[in-house]
């Protein structure tokens, strides 16, 4: 046949695996997602806080040679929010510790720092990046009826979620678990040996553990709320309507009481009110998993809060995109 | 009976009934298919076969039509009955029935934000090829479609023939066997739609490809279809091959004239042979013997009257789907 034919020409090539499926929803998806200038925009912002979280881990990490850092390094802790963890563990420590002092509070000093990085300005990221990539995600598809050009291949609605969650994990995988890992590897240059690994060599696994109960949550609640309509602001506002409402009420129910607890010189733990907030949930599990809060009879419910609404956003999600076919 | 055409007199009944064509290949087999909605049946024991080649899938609005293709690519499923798509039986192994289906959606369905040619890759990918094999295998079908540069350009962009290529070209670029084509020539203009025509029929003369074509454009069914179906109040009204259709029960021929059909008229009166004209200017003769035939000729050559064509009468597929959707509507 010459080469020029512009006529119809048959195809049997090879076919590759129909595992791939799914992943040609997301790519594709990632590719579209991407063309948004906004969201370009944050990914690049999502690298900066890895240098301000650098910081204390340079300082920490050359105290061992230099003890005028040690002073340098405590100031800053002091800076940390929520930093009574790592205050008491560096208050223990005299002003010029011995390497095995080092050694002794590395762990904790670094699983804090990762944790603070991830709580924090992470988090605050992947309420805006989520609010961004997830709600067109489905909506979009359902208002330009693009699911008939997904169902009318050999996809099924599992392999279209996965696809669709495998966006959103992407762009949130870029902005928490990537760059703490980078935080981890360039922590592990900064130390005086490679040997540290040793003794950290779990901080990797919590990283990603962290991560993924942060993503999958959120990821399939967004997408959720995207399968419930065909306008993705819509989808957008409810998906940042639960973090303010959530945050408002839980400011809400603890300031009383936290008050009170402060003019009594007390403690205040805020009990089942953090379930009442997304962020303080997904902080609580986070923070159980980085080894800071052992408190099983907020954690688990924490848990378990998490794993129903992943859940029933999984079943919403089932429900709502075959629910085009059944008409 | 309403909305009879005026020239009904020339078209005898036509036969209405699920009759199953003969021979041994089958595309599509189904057998008492009946899909129920809450309460509401959408299809009724439908019972049919569609042989390989072009088939027409015509009925009007709420017929069932969009049901019966979903049920087919294991989209929904009937509420009993059963029946095979290319050998695979329906819902059992509607994935597979979807990688050797190429369906192209009534609806205008699109990816925001993709070019064409990303579009058509896309959907090749999703079929398993791989990517840059979907890519080439894209400019391809492309080319075929007729699209040009304003592959490049985003689908927002595109107008609705556009799209109508777009969506062929999702379609057909796995090189499906069989082919499910929604209201292909829905929004093209003449040449488009003549295009789009060709390569219908291109792909069922020339690669074998089965095609099964939903419209309600009438005149395209009787341009490239070889069987058709009639659906009509979710039942099977009409399946038979176009060419059973079109012949009148009763043979007739058709003459056009150069000049007043009434003058041939008066001279074959004269031969004792009666015609009528019918509202288009055509004038039909019932009968289509050799030497009926030579009665008009000699009776135009006496009357010095120019034949510009004479045919053998054929019924037309407007007057075939309305007398089925009528009978389809009649109580029994």
């Amino acid at each position: 046949m010459p080469i020029h034919s512009i006529s119809y020409r048959p195809w049997d090539g090879h076919r590759v695996s129909r595992w791939t499926r799914w992943l040609t929803i997301c790519s594709t998806g990632i590719v579209r997602s991407s063309k948004s200038q906004w969201l370009r925009r944050l990914l690049f912002a999502a690298f900066i806080p890895l240098l301000f979280t650098g910081i204390p881990f340079f300082l920490f990490e050359q105290s061992v040679r230099d003890p005028n850092m040690w002073q340098a390094f405590s100031g800053f802790v002091r800076t940390i929010p929520q930093n009574h963890v790592l205050h008491h563990a560096v208050g223990n420590v005299p002003h010029h510790p011995t390497p095995e002092q080092f050694e002794a509070i590395r762990h904790q000093v670094w699983s804090f720092l990762t944790l603070t990085f991830l709580r924090y300005p992470q988090a605050f990221l992947m309420v805006i990046i989520v609010g961004i990539v997830a709600p067109p995600l489905i909506s979009q598809d359902l208002r330009t009826r693009a699911y008939l050009i997904y169902f009318a291949r050999p996809i099924s609605r599992m392999e279209y979620i996965a696809g669709k969650v495998g966006v959103v994990s992407f762009f949130l995988f870029l902005i928490s678990a990537l760059p703490a890992l980078c935080l981890y590897v360039a922590a592990v240059m900064l130390s005086p040996s490679v040997e540290v690994v040793l003794t950290t060599w779990d901080l990797p696994i919590r990283i990603l553990i962290g991560s993924a109960w942060m993503i999958v949550p959120t990821t399939l609640v967004a997408l959720a709320f995207s399968s419930l309509t065909l306008e993705s602001r819509y989808a957008g506002f409810a998906w940042f309507a639960i973090w303010i409402i959530g945050h408002v009420t839980y400011s809400t129910l603890v300031a009383i009481p936290a008050y009170e607890a402060s003019r009594r010189h007390e403690e205040f733990l805020p009990g089942w009110r953090l379930l009442t907030s997304p962020y303080q949930v997904l902080g609580t599990v986070q923070s159980y998993i980085f080894g800071f809060t052992h408190e099983l009879d907020v954690v688990i419910p924490a848990f378990l809060l998490l794993i129903t609404v992943s859940l029933a956003s999984l079943a919403i999600l089932f429900r709502r995109v075959s629910a085009p076919m059944r008409v | 009976m309403k909305n009879i055409p005026a020239d009904r007199w020339l078209f005898d009944r036509v036969s209405i009934g699920a009759t199953a064509p003969t021979g041994d290949a089958r595309v599509i087999e189904l057998r008492s298919i009946v899909k129920t909605y809450r309460g509401f049946q959408a299809l009724h024991d439908i019972t049919v076969d569609f042989p390989p080649g072009v088939t027409g899938l015509l009925g009007p609005n709420g017929a069932g039509k969009s049901t019966l293709i979903k049920i087919l690519l294991g989209l929904l499923r009937a509420s009993s009955g059963d029946g095979t798509v290319l050998g695979k039986p329906i819902w059992h192994q509607s994935k597979q029935i979807r990688q050797l289906v190429g369906y192209m959606p009534e609806d205008d369905c699109y990816l925001p934000s993709l070019s064409g040619v990303e579009c058509v890759q896309f959907a090749a990918r999703l079929s398993c090829l791989p990517a840059t094999e979907a890519l080439r295998r894209a400019h391809e079908i492309l080319d075929f479609c007729g699209a040009g540069q304003e592959r490049y350009r985003t689908v927002e962009t595109y107008s609705t023939g556009m799209r109508q290529k777009l969506k062929f070209a999702q379609a057909l670029v796995h090189d499906p066997a069989l082919l499910v084509l929604d209201e292909p020539t829905s929004g093209l203009d003449p040449d488009e739609r003549d295009a789009m025509l060709n390569r219908i029929r291109i792909l069922a003369n020339s690669h074998g490809k089965s095609i099964v074509i939903c419209t309600h454009i009438l005149p395209d069914v009787q341009q490239v279809s070889d069987f058709v179906v009639i659906l009509a109040a979710g039942r099977v009204a009409v399946a038979k091959s176009l060419a059973e259709l079109a012949r009148p029960a009763l043979p007739a021929l058709e003459i056009r004239t150069l000049g007043p059909p009434e003058t041939l008229q008066a001279a074959l009166r004269t031969h004792a042979v009666e015609s009528q004209v019918n509202p288009l200017g055509v004038l039909v003769v019932q009968g289509d013997s050799p030497t009926c035939v030579q009665t008009i000729w000699r009776a135009a050559a006496e009357h010095d009257v120019l034949i510009r064509s004479l045919v053998p009468a054929r019924n037309s597929m407007e007057a075939i789907f309305l007398e089925a959707v009528q009978s389809a509507s009649q109580p029994n």
